[in-house]
């Protein structure tokens, strides 16, 4: 049931605050300079914004993108914000893209942030009886469908592992990482353990960061100085919550919610160019290959461990460093998805480029579970 | 501890609780109000078996908050007859030996303890004998 957008919607600027540990910064000093650069990105002033969408997870006081946005001014607009998991940000841009493209506004800001504090996440309250079982445990579930997937596709560990290799190589070439250091296979592997088979190089870090992307209608995008060869288009989307067949595999949420995007922008899996897949553990940044429908079944192992989904291979994935290197602020990596795949379509990656890429898609995971998968085009 | 398990009178055995709906037929388990598959409200309470297949599993060496057991731990996920299946700690079993595809069975133990201090039985799985 794809979905026609009324109008073209453009992606006008990005910003990130770089990724990692910043104790000395609250939730909004961290997300203001990522606004900030978005703005700039766009040649536009916050004044100019009609609405924004934030998304966020942990609990910083009430109508936080009111308190962060208060800095930049009271211009008096709507503010919405939005929980999600792991996925808010990216939920909060297909609001922000809908309300453009329905005619709501024309620009609207959407961003997302988190300070995430160390150790394993969990997803149930505090004093549920469910953690005395031990199953509340964010990277025992990865852990979990690894071993599944070991089992039925024979698939080796060396595969998730070369997931945190390349991610950590690609990193190396990005400011913004949390991460910006190469990790041999061996000393991924020889990390300490977390969740067998996961090692500790192989879940993503916790981290501290924020990202804003200001969306605008193609059709008045002539009255602001925007350079037209910069502005990349939104062109499918699609959001999913679990459905009761999708326990029969990890891969069906992602594959629902890939066709529904893929029919909104008339495009198919052997169109795209550019990936950005929700690697919080090694073997999902497989499992989300598949899912997106970029090869079968089973055989994205595979593809990872002969190298495909390298800068310069013909599926080039997480070339900013994923969430496994990049680092994962849970309400910041949606948009911070996008941010890359901005970057690449406008051919400003600079040393980690991906040949003239003309569209990427991103897919973003959140418990619940939740799935979006967005896709741009230059 | 949870309605999801039903405790004999002495405390010492018990049984897995689930739900099965009378509209698609589908089993699952705990006690959702409606039905995950068709929606129905017509459900009914209904015992599960007590063995079952181990489908997956994985050690855990840093465990998460308010766990109260050993580590590092087995968590096992097994397929019950009726479909669902149902993740908890395998115990009486050494790391080296456990595999998927293994029979397993129900078994109680002291999960811990609650902010009152009551000691709280929660159900884990151990290789069928």
């Amino acid at each position: 049931m794809a979905v026609k957008p009324q109008r073209e919607v453009v992606v006008a600027g990005v910003g990130l605050h770089p990724f990692g540990k910043f104790p000395e910064k609250t939730v909004e000093a961290l997300t203001r300079p990522a606004v900030l650069e978005a703005l700039k990105d766009a040649g536009m002033s916050y004044q100019q914004i009609q609405a924004a969408y934030f998304g966020h997870v942990y609990f910083n006081g009430m109508s936080l993108g009111e308190s962060v946005l208060r800095g930049l001014g009271l211009t008096g607009i709507p503010i919405f914000n939005i929980e999600n998991a792991c996925s808010s940000s990216s939920t909060a841009f297909e609001m922000a893209f809908w309300a453009v493209a329905s005619g709501i506004y024309d620009v609207v800001l959407t961003f997302g942030a988190e300070k995430v504090p160390r150790g394993p996440v969990s997803v149930t309250a505090e004093h549920s009886p469910q953690r005395l079982l031990g199953t509340d445990h964010m990277m025992a579930s990865y852990a979990l469908r690894a071993r599944r997937y070991m089992e039925e596709f024979g698939a080796p560990v060396e595969a998730f592992a070369h997931v945190a290799e390349k991610a950590h190589r690609n990193a190396s070439m990005n400011p913004y990482a949390q991460y910006q250091k190469v990790f041999t296979m061996e000393e991924i592997l020889n990390s300490r353990m977390i969740a067998d088979p996961l090692t500790l190089y192989q879940c993503c870090p916790t981290s501290d960061g924020a990202s804003a992307a200001v969306l605008c209608a193609r059709e008045v995008a002539s009255q602001f100085s925007l350079d037209p060869k910069r502005l990349v288009s939104v062109v499918g989307m699609g959001i999913k919550t679990s459905a009761y067949e999708d326990r029969k595999g990890e891969h069906l949420i992602t594959l629902r919610t890939a066709k529904e995007a893929y029919e909104m922008a008339g495009v198919g899996p052997e169109d795209v160019d550019i990936v950005q897949v929700h690697d919080a553990a090694t073997n999902a940044g497989i499992f989300q290959l598949e899912g997106l429908d970029l090869v079968e079944r089973g055989k994205g192992w595979q593809l990872e461990l002969e190298g495909h989904t390298e800068i310069n291979g013909k599926i080039p994935t997480n070339t900013d460093g994923g969430l496994q290197a990049m680092g994962h602020p849970l309400g910041a990596t949606g948009i911070r998805m996008l941010h890359e795949l901005v970057t690449q379509l406008r051919g400003e990656a600079g040393p980690r480029q991906v040949e003239s890429p003309k569209i990427g898609i991103a897919e973003n995971s959140g418990a619940g579970e939740v799935c979006t998968v967005i896709l741009l085009k230059k | 501890m949870s309605k999801n398990l039903r405790l004999s009178g002495d405390g010492s055995e018990g049984v897995l609780l689930g739900t099965v709906c009378n509209n698609c037929g589908e089993h699952f388990f705990g006690a959702p109000t409606f039905c995950p598959n068709c929606t129905s409200g017509d459900l009914k309470e209904v015992e599960l078996g007590k063995q079952g297949v181990l489908r997956t599993y994985t050690v855990i060496w840093v465990p998460p908050p308010g766990w109260q057991g050993d580590v590092p731990y087995i968590l096992g996920s097994v397929e019950l007859p009726e479909g669902p299946e149902v993740l908890s700690e395998v115990i009486d079993c050494p790391q080296e030996s456990i595999k998927v595809g293994m029979k397993m069975e129900l078994t109680l133990r002291v999960g811990g303890t609650d902010q009152e201090d009551n000691e709280i039985m929660v159900y884990k799985w151990r290789p069928a004998s």
